[in-house]
């Protein structure tokens, strides 16, 4: 099953208390996906990185309402995941292709406020990643191996700043798939992004959060074990130079350090991406 | 037969309160806790054991509260803090924002690694 996981983050400038609509970075869109409605696409989590204390509202006529939808407040400086189950249960929220969710937020008057979503694809015509869920990983990972990169962000909303995964240390053994299980930060931004051919250069990505290291480092996993399918992310280092992270964050920049979580896969256990991992179920079902 | 108080002396609702009396500033000493109930009631043995006992500290997140003028996950004491902010925003200057890639299927994943050649590390 062609399957695809998407961090979609944005940035209003100096919204103040005004809940102002965010403008996607370079490249991205609050629009879902796909031409399909009957596919599966799934909010997954949605986070926001504040300056100074707001809210952050999510909304579509195809959620719950377009009035308040999904609200909720956004504590200053804490890029906390508002819903998603990193404690291994949660429920998806169902997306329609081709809605424009609007996503809004409100914060400081003289700063970039930011915010993430983490939107899942069951089936998004030419596109599709490699993806296991956690029964996959626990069956066929043989050795945890972290890489370590440091990321550059630029200042104004956008991902950027951009290395490949072997940036820093080139020790990936060759033509080895590996799990990307979860990350870690040692700054907080809106989003620490992974993109790669293996995961349809869609970008992947998790809050970069430095507090809750306990719950990143294995993002990925929990994501998957929380909605009970495939979305832990696999790629090949054949393609490891073409597998960059970038961090998305607000007008003060900085540099990163991050840490990914990686599972080596034993030898051809994972098929390709049109094959996909078959999932138990599909999130809400 | 002993006539019962109202309030204890040195209490607020008391008739006679001032509370610059010796009766008051006790009163206050064992039941006011402007920082939070103690861990130990005053005159407990191990209330007078640590004048700023850990429950009454604010525990944020990165930060040392021995030492809260220090950066939060860093511990850079604040002028190195600075100089370090000030070295990111050169570095944010001159680092470029991420390629729009088009998405596309993924590729089959290459032939894979013999076993006994796992742990040979690429090149």
């Amino acid at each position: 099953m062609p399957r695809a996981l998407e961090v979609v983050a944005g940035f209003a400038t100096n919204p103040g208390a005004t809940l102002t609509t965010l403008t996607p970075s370079t490249g991205q869109s609050f629009t879902v996906r796909g031409t399909d409605t009957t596919k599966g696409a799934w909010l997954l989590s949605h986070w926001a990185f504040n300056a100074t204390a707001g809210e952050m509202r999510v909304t579509s006529p195809r959620l719950h309402d377009q009035v308040q939808g999904i609200r909720n407040r956004v504590t200053a400086a804490l890029t906390s995941p508002l819903f998603m189950g990193t404690r291994g249960a949660d429920f998806a929220q169902r997306l329609y292709a081709q809605d424009n969710i609007t996503v809004q937020i409100s914060g400081g008057a003289a700063e970039l406020d930011c915010g993430a979503l983490l939107i899942g694809y069951d089936d998004l015509a030419g596109v599709a990643g490699r993806f296991i869920d956690q029964p996959t990983l626990k069956k066929n990972g043989l050795n945890w191996v972290t890489v370590e990169v440091t990321v550059t962000a630029v200042a104004t909303g956008n991902f950027g700043g951009a290395v490949a995964i072997n940036s820093t240390f080139d020790t990936l053994i060759a033509n080895t798939d590996y799990a990307i299980v979860g990350g870690l930060t040692d700054t907080r931004g809106t989003a620490v992004g992974i993109t790669g051919v293996d995961f349809g250069n869609l970008r992947v990505g998790f809050p970069a959060e430095p507090t809750y290291r306990n719950a990143l480092c294995n993002w990925f996993e929990m994501l998957s074990f929380s909605y009970n399918a495939p979305y832990i992310p696999v790629f090949n280092s054949a393609n490891k130079a073409a597998t960059t992270i970038d961090v998305e964050t607000n007008g003060a920049g900085g540099t990163y350090i991050i840490n990914l979580n990686l599972v080596q896969l034993a030898p051809g256990t994972v098929p390709a991406a049109a094959g996909g991992t078959t999932a138990a179920a599909q999130p809400g079902a | 037969m002993r006539a019962e108080e109202d309030f204890p002396k040195g209490h607020p609702a008391r008739f006679d309160y001032d509370p610059e009396s010796p009766a008051a500033k006790e009163w206050a000493r064992l039941h006011v806790f402007p920082r939070g109930e103690p861990a130990y009631a005053p005159d407990h043995p191990r209330a007078g054991a640590d004048e700023n006992p850990g429950n009454r500290i604010e525990w944020r997140a990165g930060v040392d509260p021995e030492n809260p003028e220090y950066e939060a996950f860093t511990g850079r004491p604040p002028d190195q803090a600075a100089a370090v902010a000030a070295h990111n925003s050169e570095l944010a200057k001159a680092a470029k924002e991420s390629p729009v890639l088009e998405p596309v299927i993924a590729p089959e994943p290459p032939k894979a690694h013999p076993e006994g050649e796992q742990h040979a590390a690429s090149s």
